[in-house]
C-alpha cells in the first residue's frame, strides 16, 4: 500500500502548493498562522523550527492539530513553560542529536510529550546509549521516545520497520520544498542541493534526474552500487539511510542502538511467552 | 493559550462564616456583584470562545459561597451558563463549602448548579478550624451534622482534609476509619498545609516535618489498599491512575500538574484574576490583572507576572535537582505557592518534597506489587459513547397503580379532575395483571394517571407481575417516595426499567409541577435509581414555555448519570391541564427553533414523542406508533390503539397539500392545538424546514 502523498512546505510558500496534505514549517509563529488563515483546510500538521519566537502566537490554531516541535536539548524545558501547547495539539517534539540529550528527552518526556531523535541534525552521539538506556529501563517513562519505539515493536512483534519508514525521503510519499521553492526529498537533502523540481504554477518534478531516481528505489541503487552498506547486518533496518547523504557518516553508535533493541525485544518477547506458558 | 478544557476557580466572596486559623485568606466583606459576574464572565466567555475552549469547569470557592443567597447563587451560576453556551462553552459548576451553613434551603441550587455534589473541608483532629464558638471536636460534630442532612437529601459531598500536628501522632487507620466509617465518606483528598496570607505567621506551627509527613502518608496508602470499600482517597487513586494509565486518564490534585499555570486561573471578589485562590489571598500583589479594568482576558493571561509564574517549572528544572529525580514526571516540582509559602520564592521545589517522594515510591510499589491494582496494567476498556435505547414501543399493557399525585403539573391531563384512588383498587390491580398475563401480555407500564409510588402495594404489584410470567415492567415516577431501599425493593421483585419525570432545572421544574422541593426529589430519584444500575434508567421532560430555554442543560445532567439510555423530550396533549394552562404551552415554531441547536451527536440519548416530524427532522422520533394497548380505566378494561397519539392528534390538510415524505410515520399535530392557532404555522414550518431539505 503506497502512502498518500505529504508535502512539507516552508508557511510563507503555503498559498502556492496544490495538494491534499500539506504540513507547514516555520521558526515563526505569525507566519503559521498567517498561512492556516488562509489555507487552513489543507494543512495537516505544523512543524514549529524554533522555540525562539512568543510560542502564545499558536494558540489561535485549532485545537487537535498535528504539531511537532524542532528543538536542541538545552531548549527542552520550553515544554513545560508552554504545556498548554500538549493540551491543545497533538504535540511531538523533533530533538536535535547532541549534548544533553539524555536530560532533553527526559523533561520532554516527563510531561507526557512524545519525543523523535532527529537523524538530520546528529552533532554529538555520546549520550545516545543512555537515552536508549532511559527509555528501555526508566519505569515512569509513558510516552514514545522514537525511533527507538518503532524498531522495539518491530522486533517484538516480527513486523518490517525501516529508518526509511520513520523519517521519510521517497518523493513517492513525501516531498520537501525549501525556501526558494525547490522540491527535495528532505531537509538535509535539501541542505545537500538535492533538488529534482520546482514550485512554479503547480509542483514540477524531473523525474528523470539522478536525484529522483536514487531516491525511489533506493535500496536496490545501493546494491547496485557496491557500497559496504549492503552488506551491513542492519541493513534491513537502516536500509542506508544513515549515510546516504553523508558517505563518512559515523554509524556505529545507531548500530548498538539497533543492537540492543534488537537483544530487548527479543528477551522482553521471551519473558511474555514464559509468564503466557506459567499462566500468570 | 489552553487545551480544549479549563478550569476557572471563582472566588465570588472572601466573606466567611468561619474564623480557621491557617486561613490563607484575609477576611472582608468583599462580594462579587452579579452586574460584575456579567460583565467579567462575559469577557472571560469572550476570549475563551475565540481560543477553542470547549469546557469550562468553574469552581466555587469562598470565603464561603453559602454565605451568600442560592437565589444569588442561581443567577449568578445561570448567568455564567448562558454567557459561556452562547460561545459554544459547556460549563460544569463545582462547590467548596465548609458546610457549617448548610440548610434545606440551599437543595434547589445545589442541584440545579452544582449536580447535588458538595467539596468540603474536614481535619482529623481538628486543631485550625473554627465556626463562631465551635473549635476542636465541636465543629467536627457540628460539620457532621450538616453532612448528615445533606446526605439525608441525596446530596453527595466530600471532603479535602489538612494534616496538622496532631494528625500525625494518629494512626493511619483511626484517620481512615473517622472518615469513612465514622462519618461515612466515600470521596477524601489529603492536601498539605502551609502558612500564606493571615497565617504566614504560623509557619512554624503549621508547616509539617516532611519525613514524618511522608510516613503518615506511607502508613494511609497501605491503608488504602488494603480496604476493598469503593473509597476514593487522592492524591493516591489520581497517581496510582496516573502510573498505570498515563495523563489522560489521571486526574491529579493541582499541586502535581505539569504546570499549573497553564491548566486554571482564578477570579476574586473585585474581578481580580488571580493563578488560584491561595495566591489570591496570600500574595495579591501578584495578582494578573482585573477583568473590570481590561476588557480582553487575553492581555491579562500574557501579562509579566503569570508569563513569569508559567516560566517556572523550566527555572526548577535549570536550579533543582528535580529534573534527575525519578518522579519528577509524576510531580512536576510540586506546589508554586507552597514554595513561595515555605521559601519565599516559588521557583523552589515544593517544601513537601521529601514526602512526596515517599509517597510516590510506596505507589509505585503498590502498583507493582498488588495483585488487586496489577490488573489495572491493561489499558482500561474505554467507556462506550451513549447510545439510545428505547424501551418502549413493545405492546403491553398500562397499569393505573395510583390516581392520586403529589405534583398538578400545568400540563396534565388526568390532574385537572382528579379524585383519588377508586376503592377496591387493590384488587382491580391484581385482577388486571392477572388477566394480563392470561391473554399473554409479557410488558407492564406502571403509570397513567398518578404517582405509583403512592400506593404502597407497589413492590407486591410488581412481585405479582412477575410471578405470572410477566418479565417487561417499566415504571414513571416524579421521584416522590423514591428511596434507596425503594429501588431496591422494586428491582428485586423485577422492575428493571425506570423513567424519571424532570421538566426543568431547579425552580423551573418545581413550577411546571407547582410544588416546591419536587426537583430535588426528582433529580435525588435519578440519582438512586442510577446506584442501582438498572436495564433502563430514561427520563421524561414534557416541553412547554417555561423551560425551552433550559432544555440542552437538562439534557447535559441526564447525561451525566451512568445508566441512562433515554431521554424523551415530548409534547402533552392538549387536554385538562394543558389546555386550561395552553399560553403556557410550545408554541411549534419556537420549539422548532430550540431543536436546532440539539443534535444526536451532543446528546446521543435524546427522542422526540409527540412531536411533528417537520419540527426536528434531525432527531429520532417515536413516531406515530399503532401498537395495540391494555388499559385499565376506572370502570373499563381496553384494548387502545396508540395510532395519531390516541387519536388526539390529526394530520393537518397542509401536509397532504405539500406532499410531505414523512405523512406515515409523522404523529401529527394536537387536533386542539390546531383549533387554537390554525394551520398557517405548520404550513410555514413545512416550507421552510423539512420541505426545503427534502427538496435539497
Amino acid at each position: 500500500m503506497t502512502n498518500p502523498l505529504c508535502i512539507s512546505v516552508p508557511a510563507a510558500l503555503a498559498d502556492r502548493i496544490e495538494a491534499d496534505a500539506v504540513v507547514i514549517r516555520s521558526a515563526r509563529c505569525a507566519e503559521i498562522v498567517k498561512a492556516f488563515r488562509r489555507r487552513g483546510e489543507r494543512i495537516q500538521g505544523v512543524l514549529l523550527e524554533s522555540v525562539d519566537d512568543d510560542l502564545i502566537n499558536l494558540a489561535e490554531l485549532p485545537v487537535g492539530m498535528f504539531m511537532t516541535v524542532k528543538m536542541h536539548p538545552r531548549e527542552a524545558a520550553q515544554i513545560y513553560t508552554s504545556s498548554w501547547m500538549s493540551d491543545r495539539f497533538n504535540l511531538g517534539v523533533l530533538m536535535d542529536i547532541d549534548v544533553g540529550l539524555l536530560q532533553g528527552v527526559r523533561i520532554v518526556t516527563s510531561a507526557g510529550v512524545s519525543v523523535m531523535l532527529n537523524p538530520d541534525e546528529v552533532y554529538d552521539t555520546g549520550e545516545l546509549l543512555s537515552v536508549l538506556h532511559y527509555y528501555l529501563h526508566e519505569p515512569h517513562l509513558q510516552v514514545p521516545v522514537e525511533f527507538f519505539h518503532s524498531l522495539f515493536n518491530a522486533y517484538l512483534n516480527n513486523t518490517p520497520v525501516s529508518l526509511e519508514e520513520m523519517y521519510p525521503e521517497s518523493p513517492d510519499t513525501f516531498l520537501y520544498v525549501d525556501a526558494l521553492g525547490r522540491i527535495s526529498g528532505s531537509a538535509r537533502l535539501a541542505c545537500a542541493g538535492e533538488f529534482f523540481g520546482e514550485v512554479r504554477d503547480s509542483l514540477t518534478l524531473d523525474t528523470t534526474c539522478n536525484a529522483y531516481k536514487s531516491l525511489l528505489d533506493r535500496r536496490k541503487n545501493i546494491f547496485l552500487s557496491g557500497s559496504a552498506c549492503a552488506s551491513c547486518e542492519h541493513f534491513d533496518v537502516c536500509g542506508a539511510y544513515l549515510r546516504f547523504v553523508e558517505k563518512e557518516f559515523d554509524c556505529d553508535p545507531f548500530k548498538k542502538t539497533f543492537e540492543q533493541i534488537k537483544a530487548k525485544a527479543r528477551e522482553f518477547a521471551e519473558d511474555l511467552s514464559s509468564s503466557a506458558l506459567s499462566g500468570e | 493559550m489552553f487545551g480544549p478544557r479549563v478550569s476557572i476557580i471563582f472566588v465570588p466572596t472572601v466573606r466567611c462564616n468561619c474564623d480557621c486559623a491557617y486561613c490563607f485568606q484575609e477576611r472582608s466583606h468583599g462580594s462579587i456583584s452579579l452586574r460584575e459576574v456579567s460583565t467579567v464572565f462575559g469577557r472571560v466567555a469572550a476570549y475563551l470562545g475565540r481560543s477553542g475552549v470547549k469546557n469550562v469547569g468553574v469552581w466555587w470557592q469562598g470565603g464561603e459561597v453559602l454565605v451568600l443567597s442560592p437565589a444569588w447563587c442561581l443567577e449568578a451560576g445561570r448567568t455564567i451558563t448562558a454567557l459561556m453556551r452562547d460561545r459554544g462553552i459547556k460549563v460544569k459548576h463545582s462547590l467548596q463549602t465548609n458546610l457549617m451553613d448548610y440548610t434545606p434551603r440551599w437543595d434547589a441550587a445545589l442541584w440545579e448548579l452544582f449536580g447535588g455534589v458538595m467539596g468540603s473541608s474536614l481535619d482529623f483532629p481538628n486543631m485550625h478550624r473554627r465556626y463562631r464558638a465551635l473549635a476542636g471536636d465541636a465543629y467536627n460534630q457540628h460539620w457532621a451534622g450538616r453532612f448528615r442532612e445533606a446526605s439525608a437529601r441525596g446530596l453527595s459531598v466530600q471532603v479535602i482534609s489538612v494534616p496538622n500536628r496532631r494528625t500525625l501522632e494518629v494512626s493511619p487507620v483511626d484517620f481512615y476509619r473517622y472518615y469513612v466509617e465514622q462519618l461515612g465518606l466515600h470521596g477524601i483528598q489529603v492536601n498539605m498545609p502551609f502558612a500564606a496570607g493571615p497565617s504566614a505567621e504560623m509557619h512554624d506551627e503549621l508547616f509539617l516535618e516532611p519525613k514524618r509527613l511522608g510516613d503518615f502518608l506511607k502508613g494511609l496508602l497501605a491503608v488504602y489498599s488494603f480496604r476493598e470499600d469503593h473509597v476514593v482517597l487522592e492524591p493516591f487513586q489520581g497517581i496510582m491512575d496516573r502510573v498505570r494509565f498515563g495523563d489522560a486518564a489521571a486526574k491529579v490534585p493541582c499541586f502535581f500538574c505539569s504546570n499549573c499555570v497553564n491548566s486554571f486561573f482564578c477570579i476574586g471578589p473585585r474581578s481580580e484574576v488571580a493563578q488560584c485562590d491561595a495566591w489570591l489571598g496570600s500574595y495579591p500583589e501578584r495578582n494578573f490583572g482585573s477583568l473590570l479594568e481590561c476588557e480582553d482576558l487575553g492581555k491579562i493571561l500574557t501579562s509579566p507576572a503569570r508569563l513569569d509564574l508559567a516560566r517556572r517549572p523550566a527555572r526548577l528544572i535549570e536550579n533543582s535537582g528535580c529534573v534527575s529525580c525519578e518522579y519528577f514526571s509524576l510531580c512536576g516540582g510540586g506546589c508554586p505557592v507552597r514554595a513561595m509559602s515555605a521559601t519565599g520564592c516559588p521557583d523552589n521545589k515544593d517544601p513537601y518534597c521529601e514526602a512526596y517522594k515517599k509517597m510516590f515510591a510506596a505507589i509505585w510499589e503498590e502498583v507493582r506489587s498488588n495483585s488487586k491494582h496489577r490488573r489495572g496494567w491493561n489499558a482500561p476498556a474505554p467507556q462506550p459513547a451513549k447510545s439510545l435505547e428505547w424501551g418502549w414501543p413493545e405492546p403491553g399493557a398500562i397499569v393505573f397503580s395510583s390516581f392520586r399525585c403529589t405534583n398538578n403539573c400545568i400540563f396534565c391531563a388526568p390532574a385537572y379532575d382528579r379524585s383519588g384512588d377508586p376503592e377496591d383498587l387493590d384488587r382491580e390491580v391484581y385482577e388486571f395483571i392477572s388477566r394480563c398475563a392470561e391473554s399473554g401480555v409479557r410488558t407492564l407500564f406502571f403509570t397513567g394517571a398518578g404517582e405509583p409510588t403512592l400506593n404502597p402495594h407497589l413492590v407486591e404489584y410488581v412481585d405479582h407481575a412477575k410471578q405470572s410470567g410477566i418479565d417487561n415492567m417499566y415504571m414513571f415516577t416524579n421521584g416522590f417516595g423514591i428511596t434507596e431501599s425503594l429501588v431496591w425493593q422494586l428491582k428485586n421483585a423485577g422492575m428493571e426499567n425506570f423513567w424519571v419525570s424532570l421538566h426543568g432545572l431547579g425552580e423551573t421544574h418545581d413550577r411546571i409541577v407547582r410544588r416546591k422541593g419536587s426537583f430535588v426529589e426528582a433529580y435525588r430519584a435519578l440519582s438512586l435509581i442510577n446506584s442501582a444500575a438498572p436495564r433502563h434508567l430514561n427520563v421524561n421532560t414534557c416541553l412547554n414555555a417555561l423551560n425551552l430555554d433550559q432544555i440542552d442543560r437538562l439534557l447535559d445532567k441526564t447525561l451525566d448519570f451512568e445508566h441512562t439510555s433515554a431521554h424523551c423530550l415530548c409534547l402533552p396533549e392538549w387536554d385538562g391541564n394543558a389546555y386550561v394552562n395552553r399560553s403556557q404551552m410550545c408554541r411549534l415554531s419556537v420549539l422548532k427553533e430550540r431543536l436546532s441547536a440539539i443534535t444526536s451527536k451532543d446528546y446521543p440519548i435524546t427522542i422526540l414523542d409527540n412531536i411533528p416530524h417537520c419540527i426536528a427532522p434531525h432527531l429520532p422520533h417515536i413516531g406515530n406508533v399503532r401498537n395495540e394497548l391494555r388499559i385499565k380505566r376506572r370502570d373499563e378494561d381496553n384494548m387502545v390503539s396508540n395510532a395519531d397519539n390516541m387519536g388526539h392528534n390529526v394530520t393537518p390538510q397542509v401536509c397532504f397539500d405539500a406532499g410531505c415524505p414523512f405523512l406515515e410515520t409523522c404523529v401529527g399535530v394536537d387536533r386542539r392545538y390546531l383549533e387554537e392557532y390554525g394551520d398557517d404555522e405548520i404550513r410555514v414550518l413545512i416550507e421552510t424546514g423539512l420541505h426545503a431539505e427534502y427538496h435539497s
